[in-house]
């Protein structure tokens, strides 16, 4: 069944690939759409959305769902382990140039990690010292 | 006993049973010996690969099984609603620094990934191809698969980076918050889940509750913004 599902999606994105590959031959992207993509983007995170508003609006209790909710975050790591099979399969194609795309992802991964930390430290320092300083006019 | 083994290689549970026992010798592992470099993920992935490799069960006989979990994934972050529930009091607070950190993270990693590829493919054969499936590294995999086959890259390779991006971030990211102590408990969450999506996500909740939470908001908003920002590309 797993074997199924996973075939199916991945020749799903292969034909997307392929369609869009051949529309933008043209220069142009066919079927562009902002809403589109924004709400395909939006789908994605649909679930957690759903499940946030059910608690929200006290549809479920944390109690309902805490005790499998929480075991299965602490042990969501598992879940991602068959993934490395692909590293295998897409390995003869990047076998020349395995190094640097290695040391991109690696050097990408820090700059993402530390540009976010500081733009998070620098928004909220610039908050409290707003805050204080009306505070202080008050 | 070629016939036994043969049997229970093709089996569906033979995926999940090796998945499984991987992760719980890393588990194991981990406790033994904490370091980047012993995190369950990175040795379970480590095992499989050795096992794909000196014996002569196929990825696909692998994957029959075992793909079932990879589709466990999208549902699996909806978990993390329960977190983002708890910390509410503290998103509302910081709701414009963590949109922001998000915004800063997905931007910075299609940037550097985008300046990287142009400049090493003066010296070696990084096509758009490659360009474009490594773009989506920092989102999760569902995401990334989908966003890397709309624009002409490999989805294999982006899984690739997308898991590399994810493991090392999840075993350096946590060793690195510790030696600078960057002790900004918003900021840790953000930026683990802004730049190893679920992976650095499963490791924060290891850090924190506080950390699990933020993590799991900038997963889930890092994942529509780079969508978003990919139309630019």
């Amino acid at each position: 069944m797993g074997r199924g599902i996973l075939k199916a999606q991945l020749s799903r994105f292969e034909e997307i690939g392929k369609r869009v590959e051949e529309s933008s031959a043209g220069k142009r992207r066919e079927g562009f759409n902002l809403t589109y993509e924004v709400a395909d983007a939006v789908k994605r995170a649909f679930g957690l959305l759903l499940m946030l508003a059910a608690l929200a609006v006290k549809l479920l209790k944390c109690s309902h769902i805490e005790r499998t909710a929480d075991y299965v975050s602490a042990n969501m790591s598992v879940l991602f382990v068959p993934t490395s099979v692909y590293v295998l399969e897409c390995y003869p194609r990047i076998k020349a140039v395995v190094i640097p795309l290695i040391l991109i992802t690696l050097v990408s991964m820090a700059v993402t990690f530390f540009a976010s930390y500081v733009t998070v430290h620098i928004v909220r320092r610039l908050l409290e010292r707003r805050a204080s300083a009306e505070k202080k006019t008050a | 006993m070629k016939a036994v083994f043969d049997y229970l290689i093709n089996l569906q549970v033979f995926g999940i049973i090796v998945t499984l026992a991987a992760y719980f010798v890393g588990v194991r592992i981990y406790k033994l010996f904490p370091c980047p470099l012993t995190h369950p993920m990175v040795i379970a992935d480590a095992l499989i690969i050795c096992m794909l490799q000196f014996t002569n069960v196929t990825a696909e006989q692998y994957l029959s099984g075992a793909g079932i979990l990879i589709t466990l994934i999208v549902p699996a972050t909806v978990v993390l609603a329960l977190k983002v529930y708890r910390q509410r009091t503290m998103l509302r607070e910081y709701a414009l620094p963590i949109f922001a950190g998000c915004i800063a993270g997905a931007a910075a990693s299609l940037v550097t990934v985008f300046a990287l590829c142009t400049i090493c493919s003066r010296f070696v054969a990084i096509d758009n191809a490659l360009t474009m499936s490594l773009l989506p590294k920092s989102v999760t995999t569902a995401i990334a698969m989908e966003l890397a086959a709309k624009h002409g890259g490999i989805s294999g390779l982006a899984i690739a980076a997308v898991l590399l991006t994810g493991v090392s971030s999840a075993a350096c990211m946590p060793f690195c918050i510790k030696k600078l102590h960057l002790s900004d408990r918003i900021a840790r969450g953000v930026a683990m889940g802004a730049s190893g999506h679920a992976v650095g996500t499963a490791a924060a909740i290891e850090l924190g509750e506080t950390e699990g939470a933020m993590s799991g908001i900038a997963l889930t908003l890092t994942g529509i913004i780079t969508s978003i920002l990919f139309l630019a590309v």
